[in-house]
């Protein structure tokens, strides 16, 4: 009954194969799963029962799947020994789910032939064998005797063979029960884990209402540790609320429709509600509900957070006073505050999804097309950068123009331009106070020179004899009356001039000058003054002079001229006053220097302050204002340069004042 | 040689001390009116050889007047020098550019003033004063024409 090897040439084949290879008797045998395990008590009492009942020496229990028969238990042969199904006669038992009896196996032509038969081992000449079926019915083996001698086994020992078969199978259907049971709770403990270990709240409810099943996350969600849900009412399940109210009205409603997702209120035994997101859905017998809660308390406040933030900003834009809006890259309003509705003159929430350059933006303050390719905003887009504009005119709906100045600022993501935000602010009353204060500053100078020229001009003509010869202490008086004039109309000018740079009103007018020439035109101011003061004027430009300078040639002529008349009148007679000059890599520097007595210790920061002017300690009369130097200062600041009083060391004599100017990008060209 | 100058101004002050300074320093003949209106009338009988125009004045401002004498059949091509108070740089920029022979700004030194008038006109007779070096305020210039 074992062929140790297979063997050339190959007997025929003896057994029909149909029912051997049927895939529901071949399913039944694997799920028995008994081959090529090891021996078991069980199967091994009974072959030894049957060997030593019917005192044979070989009894099997052999199986027999697709290919070969292979021994379960045996008697006189090697547990788990194996045939090859062609020549196996338990395979011909089972392909005919019959016994088989051969008496004599050399006197039967279906085995005569056998090697199991012919060959000296095993050397089978008689054999018995009845079907072993699997719980469900299907021949999966044999229950099989066999000697070495021809024997006839009759109708006794078959019946003592069917009757042992019929153990075999009760032993087969026990451990297959066993099996199952083992799957079932396996199944049973993984779905229970996983039921404990979800998060989310289960209860499964009959159409009765009546809960059959609750995990422990739903014991959590209600705050009831110790009530078992199963088996409860819904009505006692859940406490008052609306959750509980949905679920009953899904009950009453009988038929579920689909899938219900929706979240709603959790009413808790502990008195506290929680936001879950309820989905209910049938068991898949329909015989009930499976209704899933989800603790959504987190998102909700994370909602809450987020709805808080987004009022927080909303309030701080529409309270903001600057128009703030923001356009996506071609241009469409997404944005905009209550001060850009207001500003542009538009009903609440019209602007977004208009372009606000075709809307607002499209002529320049004269009436000309204004281009969305030279927009700022435009340029923002396509540059990444922000762009600041004082002086531009937007339109409102009505078509009135309104003043505007605004920063275009790129809105980015990750290095993509997205959009521009713009803030805006109507700078139309700015405009017109700056208009107004340079209208009345107009006004005084007219008005204080006027009187100024009258006195001015009858004290002069009465000096210059056209009424007559002035007796000489009419003369002197009436020169000291005309200098204080003088002096009065200096005051008058600075103090316009102080006025104006205040007043935001001092416009420089800038020119691409040679420093040469604007240092020559304010020596020439002076030279008279310097003469009648007997001081020597030096000029020491170097390279300076050639140097050429974006400036207001005017403005720098006066800041020069106060410097120099101030060093002509500080200076002692007979002494020299030299203007000097060098140039930096980013600043023309000019000095004005004088051999006087040097402005005192105490006095180096106030000169530059108003009416901080040094005393006149030698007692001459100075006359100057005490303007000059702070209005020299705005004005060399307002040309982005600085005038400072040089640190002297001790072995100097005099001032020095130092004015710089920047060096224009473009002073090399020809203007 | 003394040339006639008809001097514009509202200001009785100055009218009187320009027109002393131009009379007696300078040796000219002056017609001084209080306003752009009876300048316009005194145009014609007048003949003047420059129009001294004030610019700020109540009714008919300095410029307006200006374009008034233009339009004067005696006025067309009358020299104009202004006399003004309002010594910006811009706004003297934008008074040259009406079409002036020059401008001037006040306060004046009376005993420059002949000289600088002469200067802007071209007149090589009148008697210069003394130093422009020695006037305050606004550098007088002159314009293109």
């Amino acid at each position: 009954m074992d062929t140790p090897e297979p063997r050339a040439p190959r007997a025929p084949a003896a057994v029909p194969a149909t029912r051997l290879d049927d895939p529901a008797r071949l399913r039944s045998l694997r799920e028995l799963a008994l081959l090529d395990t090891d021996a078991e008590e069980r199967f091994d009492r009974i072959t030894r029962t049957v060997a030593r009942l019917l005192e044979v020496p070989i009894a099997m229990l052999n199986l027999v799947d697709d290919e070969r028969q292979w021994a379960k238990s045996a008697v006189g042969r090697p547990q788990g020994v194996a045939a090859e199904r062609s020549i196996s006669f338990c395979a011909t038992v089972v392909a005919e789910d019959t016994a088989l009896a051969v008496p004599d196996t050399l006197r039967d032509p279906r085995f005569a032939t056998n090697p199991m038969v012919v060959d000296d081992e095993p050397g089978l000449r008689c054999y018995l064998g009845v079907p072993v079926h699997a719980p469900d019915g299907q021949p999966v083996g044999s229950l099989c005797v066999a000697g070495t001698e021809p024997r006839q086994l009759g109708a006794t020992e078959h019946q003592i063979l069917a009757d042992l078969a019929g153990w075999v199978e009760a032993e087969l259907a026990r451990g297959q029960a066993a099996a199952l049971g083992r799957r079932e709770r396996d199944t049973a403990q993984r779905l229970e884990a996983v039921s404990a270990a979800v998060p989310d709240g289960v209860l499964v409810f009959d159409r009765g209402g009546i809960v059959v099943e609750a995990n422990r996350a739903a014991r959590r969600l209600l705050a009831t540790q110790d009530t078992d849900l199963v088996g409860v009412d819904l009505t006692d399940a859940l406490p008052f609320g609306p959750a509980r109210d949905r679920l009953l009205a899904l009950l009453r409603a009988e038929q579920l429709p689909e899938t219900i997702i929706e979240v709603v209120d959790l009413t808790r035994f502990d008195g506290t509600s929680l936001p879950v997101e309820l989905t209910v859905a049938s068991t898949l017998d329909g015989g009930g509900y499976v209704a899933v809660a989800r603790d959504v308390s987190d998102r909700r406040r994370q909602e809450e957070v987020l709805e808080a933030l987004r009022r927080r900003h909303e309030t701080i834009l529409s309270v903001a006073a600057d128009a703030i809006l923001r356009i996506d890259r071609h241009g469409i309003v997404e944005f905009a505050n209550p001060a850009a509705e207001q500003l542009l003159g538009v009903p609440h929430g019209t602007l977004l999804g208009q372009s606000l350059h075709e809307r607002h933006h499209a002529h320049h303050a004269d009436g000309s097309p204004y281009r969305w390719e030279q927009c700022p905003s435009f340029r923002t887009l396509r540059d990444g950068h922000a762009i600041h504009v004082t002086d531009e005119v937007y339109r409102r709906a009505d078509g009135t123009p309104v003043e505007v100045a605004y920063t275009s600022t790129p809105v980015l993501d990750d290095r993509d331009v997205t959009g521009v935000v713009m803030i805006m602010r109507d700078i139309s009353s700015q405009r017109e106070v700056d208009r107004l204060k340079t209208a009345f500053l107009s006004t005084v100078s007219h008005e204080l020179r006027t009187p100024l020229t009258a006195i001015k001009g009858s004290l002069g003509l009465l000096l210059a004899d056209v009424v007559g010869p002035l007796a000489t202490e009419q003369r002197e008086l009436i020169t000291v009356a005309h200098d204080s004039t003088d002096r009065l109309v200096r005051l008058v000018n600075d103090l316009l001039d102080l006025s104006r740079i205040e007043a935001g009103a001092l416009r420089l007018h800038l020119a691409d000058v040679a420093v040469e020439e604007v240092v020559g035109s304010a020596v020439r101011g002076v030279a008279g003054a310097a003469d009648a003061a007997g001081i020597d004027l030096v000029r020491d430009l170097g390279e300076a002079g050639g140097a050429v300078v974006r400036l207001d040639a005017d403005r720098v002529v006066q800041i020069l001229t106060n410097l120099l008349g101030n060093a002509i009148r500080f200076a002692p007679t007979g002494s020299e006053v030299a203007v000097t000059g060098h140039v930096t890599d980013e600043h023309v520097v000019l000095g004005v220097h004088d051999q006087g007595a040097g402005v005192p210790l105490e006095a180096r920061v106030r000169i530059f302050e108003r009416f901080g002017q040094g005393d006149a300690s030698d007692g001459r009369v100075r006359a100057g204002t005490g303007l000059g130097l702070p209005i020299a200062r705005e004005l060399a600041e307002a040309h982005g340069g600085t005038l400072t009083l040089v640190d002297r060391d001790a072995t100097a004599t005099g001032s020095t004042f130092e004015l710089r100017l920047p060096r224009h990008p473009r002073a090399q060209e020809p203007t | 040689m003394s040339r006639t100058i008809l001097l514009v101004d509202d200001d009785d002050a100055i009218r009187l001390v320009a027109r002393l300074s131009l009379e007696r320093l300078g040796g000219h003949e002056v017609v001084a009116v209080a306003g752009g209106q009876a300048a316009l009338e005194a145009l014609a009988a007048t003949a003047p050889d420059v129009v001294l125009l004030d610019v700020m004045m109540p009714g008919m401002d300095g410029p307006t007047t200006l374009q008034r004498v233009r339009e004067h059949p005696a006025g067309a091509s009358v020299d104009v020098v202004f006399l003004t108070a309002s010594v910006r740089p811009d706004e003297v920029a934008r008074l040259e550019a009406l079409g002036v022979v020059g401008v001037l700004g006040k306060p004046f030194e009376p005993t420059a003033l002949p000289g600088q008038l002469a200067a802007l006109l071209g007149w090589d007779e009148g008697e210069p004063g003394p130093t422009p070096t020695s006037t305050p305020g606004p550098t007088p210039s002159g314009a293109d024409h």
